[in-house]
């Protein structure tokens, strides 16, 4: 067997495209891991100084890792010693939906965006086995940013369509980490998510929660824009340029929307383990109507911040945020850089169950209508730029009246009411051949003057709904009424100002 | 699955080059092969003093080896056959797509590229029809040309076209040799098909 494996290596080695690809690769992983191992030991001398050293634990036992699809973690590690610990993932590319209509070609390990959860304990002894599918056309591997070692075992995982690498490393140092592929090209690799989170934990564990999430934050850049239906190709272009076309949270647009939300009960304290695969963007992670009551900012070990609203994951890092549902409804987790939550797909929802709390959050207590603080008893308003400028309609002819209604219309009532006067079903009701208007035209006129609240019915339709009152003056509203009366296929009519001043003094 | 997986496998099909000075009277029937121009290039990964690469000429196989080139082969020599090779010359992957020894089956193709081939193999095909494999700058040479340019490293259509086959799923079959566009040389398939070996590394 040993002889096989070894031959296996010999094989490889005569692809020299792969072994140029090993040596760049090697170049980079030398450079930011040594970074990173300066930056670690610094880490560990200042912040924990009596730290254990894991590399002398003794390992005891072996157990095949648990791995788990996101948004699910695998269950806490309640073992008090290191073992060796057995990982088996498979790289795949696979065609899957990235919003509805949209296809895309992932390129995944374990066949789904992010990667599968892996955890260890720290100490642990991992054995890495990198299985790549024989029906993919790349070759792939894996740098795991838990790894203390050149290349985070990139170099080590490198694999081809068809073969299995395996690498040994030992976690040393616990929080939560990215891995991803780095495989060259490795932008394209990792746009098209190549990426997941490998959990650490420390010796002494985490607190207990009530639930633990995964969710991965990434970004995919496609020819097509957002939404364009079917199979979108990469944009090598549009990822230079740092532009994606989606911003999702696990790998599409909706993943964790209406039956796949996260779930919770009121009172349950909530881990989440955020990751952020990019490759470019920087995730300004946010619950709308949640405080974190603890940030592990960048996924180290340390809650190093309390009572935070948005915190950053940057691209290839990660976060770990608790907080507790004290109030039972829907909370939307968004990247704040919010057009890309609204407009990319960067949205997510977490359904909190449970009896309603008012005593934190009432709910809408009043919905009432308000006037501007300069006219609270919804007096008419002067008439704003919007309207237009006023004129003396006395002396028009009835073609003047008439075009100058007309105008009026444009600006202040169609909107609503639409430019054929048929209104919207349902939502703003018909002037067009109107009983409602030919039965008191008085009543007419007092609502464009004081606005009308609550149920009307409309040719036999019920309306429910606001018509705040109009900042026109007297000759705008006789034009504008006069044009609604000759048009529409209403039974005609003029109204004049002083009919319309009348009746504003009348509800004085 | 294993279906899928066997007709896309990596180790996949041959060029061939024309060994100079080999008597080529006892040469099987040598066609399609297209003359290759001197000249040099700067290589993808650049050498630490950006040298450049020197290529001489040579002879080159138009299309890459088919499934029933090598079906020849391994009638004509026994101990290449899937149920007679040397476990150290080939894995268990070894042709693992046809039907049986002398067989390829209904699934694969006589036109398309031979896969699941080792390199022992492939190299041991080459010297049984008096040719050799590519050396990597060789094939860099003739992979980087485009259609219309022997540089098609700066053609923005040319890589545009070999980054749209990555984004495309993998399929169940691979075509017949020589359905794609040529380069300027006229030699096919050196993209978009499988994974190629070369002499060295």
């Amino acid at each position: 067997m040993a002889a096989v494996k070894k031959f296996n290596k010999i094989k490889m080695n005569e692809v020299s495209t792969m072994t140029k690809i090993e040596k760049e690769m090697k170049i980079i992983s030398y450079t930011s891991k040594a970074l990173s191992i300066i930056l670690g030991m610094l880490f560990l001398s200042f912040m924990l100084g009596s730290c254990n050293n894991s590399a002398d634990d003794e390992i005891e036992g072996v157990e095949e890792a648990i791995l788990t699809t996101a948004p699910n973690v695998p269950p806490p590690i309640t073992r008090t010693h290191a073992t060796k610990v057995i990982v088996n993932l498979e790289t795949q590319e696979v065609v899957k939906r990235l919003a509805d209509g949209v296809e895309y070609v992932f390129w995944t390990f374990g066949g789904s965006v992010p990667g599968k959860f892996i955890r260890v304990r720290q100490g642990d002894l991992v054995e890495f086995h990198l299985h790549n599918d024989p029906t993919s056309k790349m070759p792939h591997n894996i740098d795991l940013h838990a790894v203390t070692g050149p290349g985070g075992g990139a170099v080590s995982s490198f694999t081809a369509p068809g073969h299995s690498s395996t690498f040994s490393f030992k976690a040393l140092n616990p929080g939560l980490f990215v891995y991803h592929c780095a495989t060259a090209p490795v932008g394209m690799h990792i746009a098209n998510g190549m990426y997941g989170l490998i959990l650490v934990e420390p010796k002494e564990g985490l607190p207990h929660v009530d639930e633990e999430y995964y969710v991965m934050q990434g970004e995919f850049y496609t020819e097509g824009k957002y939404g364009e239906p079917g199979l979108q190709p990469f944009s090598q272009t549009k990822a230079i340029d740092e532009n994606p076309a989606y911003v999702v949270f696990n790998g599409a647009v909706g993943a964790l929307v209406g039956d796949n939300a996260l779930t919770a009960k009121k009172g349950e304290s909530v881990r989440l383990y955020m990751g952020n695969g990019g490759p470019n963007l920087v995730s300004s992670f946010h619950v709308i109507g949640e405080i974190f009551n603890n940030v592990y900012t960048e996924g180290g070990t340390l809650v190093n911040q309390h009572n935070v609203q948005t915190t950053l994951i940057p691209s290839g890092g990660s976060s770990i945020v608790e907080f507790k549902c004290e109030v039972p409804g829907t909370y939307i987790l968004v990247d704040h850089s919010i057009f890309r939550a609204f407009n990319k797909g960067a949205l997510g929802m977490l359904k909190v169950s449970g009896d309603t709390e008012t005593e934190i959050y009432s709910g809408k207590q009043k919905d009432e209508i308000y006037f501007g603080s300069e006219n609270p008893s919804g007096e008419m308003l002067k008439a704003s730029a919007l309207q237009g400028p006023s004129q003396p309609t006395t002396a028009m002819t009835k073609a003047e009246l008439l075009a100058f209604g007309k105008t009026v219309f444009a600006t202040t009532c169609q909107a609503c009411h639409q430019a054929d006067g048929k209104g919207i079903p349902h939502v703003f009701p018909p002037l067009a051949q109107s009983d409602y208007l030919k039965q008191n035209r008085e009543r007419a006129l007092a609502i464009v003057l004081h606005g009308l609240q609550g149920e009307v019915v409309v040719n036999g339709k019920k309306f429910n709904n606001v018509m705040p009152p109009q900042a026109l003056d007297d000759n705008q509203i006789a034009a504008v009424l006069s044009y609604v009366l000759e048009n529409f296929g209403n039974h005609g009519g003029k109204v004049t100002p002083e009919e319309v001043a009348k009746i504003r003094d009348k509800k004085k | 699955m294993n279906m899928i997986a066997s007709l896309i496998l990596v180790s996949g099909l041959i060029f061939l080059t024309q060994l100079s000075g080999q008597q080529k009277g006892a040469l099987p029937k040598v066609t399609d092969m297209v003359l290759i121009p001197a000249g040099t290039y700067t290589p993808f990964f650049k050498a630490s003093n950006n040298a450049k690469v020197k290529i001489e000429a040579f002879y080159v196989d138009q299309y890459p080896v088919t499934n029933e080139q090598f079906l020849e082969f391994v009638s004509k020599n026994p101990k290449w056959r899937k149920s007679k090779v040397k476990e150290i010359f080939a894995d268990s992957n070894y042709l693992r797509n046809w039907k049986s020894d002398l067989e390829l089956g209904k699934q694969v193709l006589a036109k398309s590229p031979v896969t699941y081939v080792s390199w022992f193999a492939a190299k041991a095909y080459a010297a049984w029809i008096g040719k050799r494999l590519l050396t990597v700058e060789e094939w860099e040479y003739i992979g980087r040309a485009s259609s219309t340019k022997t540089d098609g490293v700066k053609d923005a259509a040319y890589k545009k076209v070999i980054l749209e086959w990555y984004s495309k799923p993998g399929i169940s079959e691979l075509q017949s040799v020589g359905k794609s566009i040529p380069n300027i040389y006229h030699v096919y398939d050196l993209h978009g098909m499988i994974w190629e070996w070369v002499l060295n590394s």
